[in-house]
């Protein structure tokens, strides 16, 4: 519990820095990657495996709050 | 275009359908059948965040800033991501406190101070009256562009904006807001409940984020997929359009505001009153934010994933000065897509309709509990002695209020809508609302807070934002004069409303943001540091900070002397008779009484009735209405906290006490476990010793006697000395091989033994052991047969070890055969899954009781049998563990002799008939491995 609590914890942050400049700014180019802007490409699937991470988390915290009851 | 009647009865149709639908909610809730307790319905309501902000505004803002307009929803995914830690904790205060909006959550953590709700109340609707206006005019502004697409005049107001010369009755944004005030009260003021629930509203919204998300993702396929020909293709078109190339990339200073939006949109999703609404207060199951805390930030993601492509596609379509806030609608129309564009036009609606609903039942509710009513109580208007049913009031004053909050958003619209994008007007209001959320989530966290500084530090930072952000806001709108944004208010340079204090070099909301929350956040800070509590404020701040571990929703405060049936009067003048007799029926029930309306009411039922009313009129409200009733004064601080910690502290010991029980429950079958394998250990050592200690003593006494007697005598003569001596090595030899034995066992047992396996006749293995002990059998003349196989009876096994077996049965049955006629037979028979050996003697046979026993370390037939064997004992144990380390089977059985003998060929003696006796089996079964 107190691990899952921990990740809770630092996901929102890894989110924050990850879609925040000056890291956000790194992928801030003219090019394209498969014919879309690199941005473009980058804040999405970023956001996307954020989710799929909360979801995995919010599972488990779930689950382990539900046997602690 | 689209003809106006056709779109009207369109919007009708679409209006008409929600109110069915939240109809339909409402009666499935009446017959106790929840429509909205599911997570999914539950995240589809918060997804009233994307307003037609989301719908047209970020397509609007992609256009001019690319992928800026994504921090909008950058702030709710990071919150929601860590739901565990402040959602979690915000929705559990507010439904075990029975809170019924955001004015009421932020009084009831300052001491249920009435002056807190006030102010959170005015931030609230001033804040929030440009955001009811930007929706007004986006449903405004999309019928126009909708119906007068192409049009000469139509075209002019896309690049305005919307129509504000027109007159009021001829104003689209009129009849809107009508149609909302309808919608509005039908189903967000049907009753006063004792939970501000509207499982009606709830399910619309729900429908109509379903629509929303729909409606932009067709119009997102349509364009990218059949207008264009996929994402590659729509970027690379993009990439040599002038207008749309600065799209694709950030500015290079866009990092003080993109964290100022991050910011901002954080604190809208959590202190928006239609957020806190639809989070907090219309939330069924604390358990479905679990699944909202992914599933929200997946909507968002679904909802955004077209807004950059909508955008670069109107940039390259349509006209250089086309107003790219109606993109959405644009750019159907523009590719001749009648239909597509009237579905838009729909989504739009929903947007609209869904964020102005539950903002203004959600502020009605703060104005009737937090502004109004509180008034009316202060004033004495209300009388609450008396008995007259006030819950028609309440509802009287909510419509009024939604009526009054909806035309204050009208009146904004007409008089500021031409002057801002939609996003700008957004903005003011989230910075507004960004003021609420110092004091609420420092509020969760720190008991420190207190009343006054949450006063002061709101006051400031609400003012700051005016100055900063709403007054210059309304000097562009033309409202007053722009001067003293130039210029400062008499020409005080460092007054400057968007340069404060000197402050150059920020944007206008980056500025505004910066100031108002130093201020607010300060103040807040310092003032509560220096102030004093008073004892309902530190029971309210220990109650929400600990609100996870402190078990009681409804602490009892009051020490009053009010009498049940006062009480029972004044809740049934707010919430009806028949809530209130279920109410108090339902309160009795739990407490283990059966209910009467007589008697003196305890603090418990005073603190009952004050959260009952909470629910209703707000916390600040019920406090005030309560202490009118019951003549009493809060319980000292100490004394709450210590009733608290009291039944916190035998919950928890009754936890504890019931964990440790089961540990020791646990603890002692271990106990058990290792007991009984210690005491069979320790009966197993004592007939150890026993056999042992007897066993070596038998040789080592005759050693020792006929050492002393060659010692003591040493006339002996020489040929006794030599018996003698010839006896002490005998008894040796015997003591050496007792010990060998005895270790040879110990490794079979702990399997350490070194096992030798290879294919191996088993017919020689026999014929080896009879020719090892050949000189024993002819000593006692034993007559041995034998009647195996002549095929070869070929196995997997140890030699060495066999013959050990074969070698101990044979000597065995030698000792116990017949002495007068001594007569062994070995037989083999070749079984369908392996081979059974047995040795068979002639001798007395032994009780059935040994049967087992005698595979056992130094077991011996009964004690007293002259003939009882001499060996070490150890023989038939070791024979056992080998004949098992091979899967095999070893036992003893009582049987008449078989009558066919055959002639031993190793053995060249007579073959006699043998009578019929009883002969001793030792069988072994061997498997085929």
């Amino acid at each position: 519990m107190q691990r899952l609590k921990e990740r809770a914890f630092i996901l929102p942050i890894v989110a924050f820095i990850l879609l925040t400049p000056p890291i956000l700014l790194i992928f801030n180019s003219v090019y394209f990657f498969i014919s879309m802007p690199i941005l473009y490409i980058y804040t999405f699937s970023v956001w996307i495996i954020l989710v799929i991470l909360g979801a995995i988390l919010s599972q488990k915290l779930q689950n382990s709050q539900d046997t602690k009851q | 275009m689209l003809s106006t009647n056709i779109v009207i009865i369109v919007s009708l149709c679409y209006v008409g359908i929600l109110f069915a639908i939240a109809w339909w909610a409402d009666r499935c809730a009446k017959q106790n059948k929840s429509m909205i307790n599911n997570p999914v319905i539950y995240t589809l309501s918060i997804a009233v965040y994307c307003t037609t902000w989301t719908f047209y505004g970020s397509v609007g803002y992609a256009a001019r800033s690319g992928l800026e307009f994504l921090t909008i929803y950058f702030g709710p995914t990071f919150i929601f991501l860590g739901w565990w830690f402040l959602l979690r904790k915000m929705v559990h205060i507010t439904k075990t406190h029975g809170i019924t909006s955001i004015a009421d959550f932020i009084s009831s953590r300052y001491g249920k101070s009435g002056k807190l709700s006030v102010i959170v109340t005015l931030i609230a609707v001033i804040g929030i009256t440009p955001y009811i206006a930007l929706q007004l005019k986006a449903v405004a502004t999309s019928f126009t562009v909708l119906t007068g697409f192409g049009i000469e005049k139509a075209n002019d107001l896309m690049i305005d904006g919307s129509n504000t010369t027109s007159g009021i009755l001829t104003d689209t944004g009129f009849w809107v807001t009508l149609l909302l005030v309808i919608f509005a009260i039908l189903f967000g003021t049907r009753h006063i409940d004792t939970d501000e629930h509207h499982e009606g509203v709830v399910a619309a919204i729900a429908f109509e984020s379903l629509i929303k998300l729909i409606v932009i993702l067709t119009v997102g396929i349509f364009v990218v997929f059949f207008a264009y020909n996929g994402f590659g293709d729509l970027f690379t078109t993009a990439k040599h359009i002038p207008a749309a190339v600065k799209a694709l990339t950030l500015d290079e200073n866009v990092g003080p505001r993109w964290l100022t939006l991050t910011l901002l949109s954080m604190a809208a999703i959590l202190a928006l009153p239609r957020q806190f609404q639809m989070i907090a207060v219309e939330n069924v199951n604390e358990r479905h934010l679990a699944t909202a805390s992914w599933l929200f930030p997946a909507y968002l993601i679904l909802m955004n994933i077209f807004v950059l492509p909508i955008a670069l596609a109107g940039l390259d379509l349509l006209p250089d000065n086309s107003d790219p806030d109606f993109f959405v609608l644009t750019v159907p129309l523009f590719l001749d897509q009648k239909f597509l564009a009237l579905i838009a036009y729909v989504g739009g609606l929903s947007a609209a309709i869904s964020m102005v609903i539950v903002a203004v039942i959600a502020l009605s509710t703060m104005v009737c509990n937090d502004l109004v009513v509180p008034i009316l109580l202060r004033r004495h208007w209300l009388h609450t002695r008396e008995k007259t049913d006030l819950t028609g009031m309440l509802l009287t004053i909510r419509r009024f209020s939604i009526f009054l909050l909806l035309f204050m958003g009208y009146a904004y619209y007409r008089g500021a809508g031409t002057s801002n994008a939609l996003v700008s007007i957004g903005l003011i209001s989230f910075t507004a609302t960004a003021q609420l959320v110092p004091v609420m989530i420092i509020g969760l966290f720190w008991k420190g807070g207190a009343k006054h500084g949450a006063q002061v530090g709101l006051i400031l930072g609400f003012s700051i934002w005016i100055y900063t952000l709403l007054a210059p806001s309304f000097a562009r709108s033309g409202w007053i004069d722009t001067s003293f944004i130039i210029h400062g208010p008499w020409h005080i340079d460092w007054l400057k409303p968007e340069a404060l204090f000197g402050l150059y070099g920020m944007s206008p909301l980056t500025h505004a943001l910066f100031w108002s929350m130093l201020f607010n956040i300060g103040s807040f800070v310092i003032v509560s540091v220096f102030s004093r509590q008073n004892s309902l404020e530190r029971i309210q701040a220990a109650l929400f900070v600990d609100s996870f571990r402190v078990p009681l929703s409804d602490a009892p405060v009051w020490q009053g002397n009010a009498s049940i049936d006062d009480l029972y009067d004044l809740v049934q003048r707010f919430l009806g008779g028949k809530r209130t007799i279920n109410a108090f029926k339902i309160y009795a029930k739990t407490r283990g009484e059966k209910w009467r309306r007589d008697g003196a009411a305890d603090s418990d039922t005073i603190a009952f009735t004050e959260r009952l009313l909470a629910g209703t009129i707000g916390a600040a409200s019920a406090r005030i209405v309560v202490s009118s009733v019951g003549k009493g004064e809060v319980m000292r601080f100490d004394e709450v906290m210590a009733m608290l910690e009291e039944t916190s502290q035998v919950i928890e010991h009754s936890n504890q006490l019931e964990q440790k029980s089961q540990e020791l429950e646990l603890v002692a079958g271990e106990l058990r476990l290792a007991n009984e394998s210690l005491r069979e250990l320790d009966l197993m050592k004592d007939d150890f010793l026993t056999v042992v200690s007897h066993e070596f003593r038998t040789p080592l006494t005759s050693i020792r006697s006929f050492s002393e007697i060659l010692a003591d005598n040493s006339d002996l003569d020489a040929k006794q000395t030599s018996k003698f001596l010839n006896i002490i090595i005998k008894e040796s030899e015997r003591l050496t091989r007792l010990i060998d034995e005895h270790l040879d066992l110990a490794r079979v047992e702990a399997g350490q033994s070194n096992w030798r396996i290879e294919a191996i006749d088993m017919t020689k293995v026999i014929k080896n052991s009879i020719a090892a002990i050949d000189g024993m059998l002819r000593e006692k003349h034993v007559q041995l047969s034998l009647d195996i196989p002549n095929k070869p009876m070929m196995m997997q096994i140890d030699n060495d070890r066999m013959m050990q077996v074969f070698l101990n049965l044979l000597s065995n049955a030698i000792k116990f055969c017949n002495a007068n006629d001594p007569q062994i037979l070995i037989t083999a028979k070749i079984q369908k899954n392996g081979y059974l050996f047995s040795v068979i003697d002639n001798g007395q046979g032994l009780p059935e009781a040994e049967f087992i026993n005698i595979f056992d370390k130094f077991a011996r037939v009964d004690e007293d049998t002259p003939n009882r064997p001499t060996g070490s004992g150890l023989g038939l144990a070791i024979s056992k563990r080998v004949v098992e380390y091979f899967k095999g089977k070893i036992w003893v059985e009582i049987k008449p002799m078989p009558m066919k003998s055959i002639t031993a060929k190793i053995i060249k003696t007579k073959i006699k008939k043998i009578k019929p006796t009883n002969a001793t089996f030792f069988n072994i079964f061997l498997p085929l491995n």
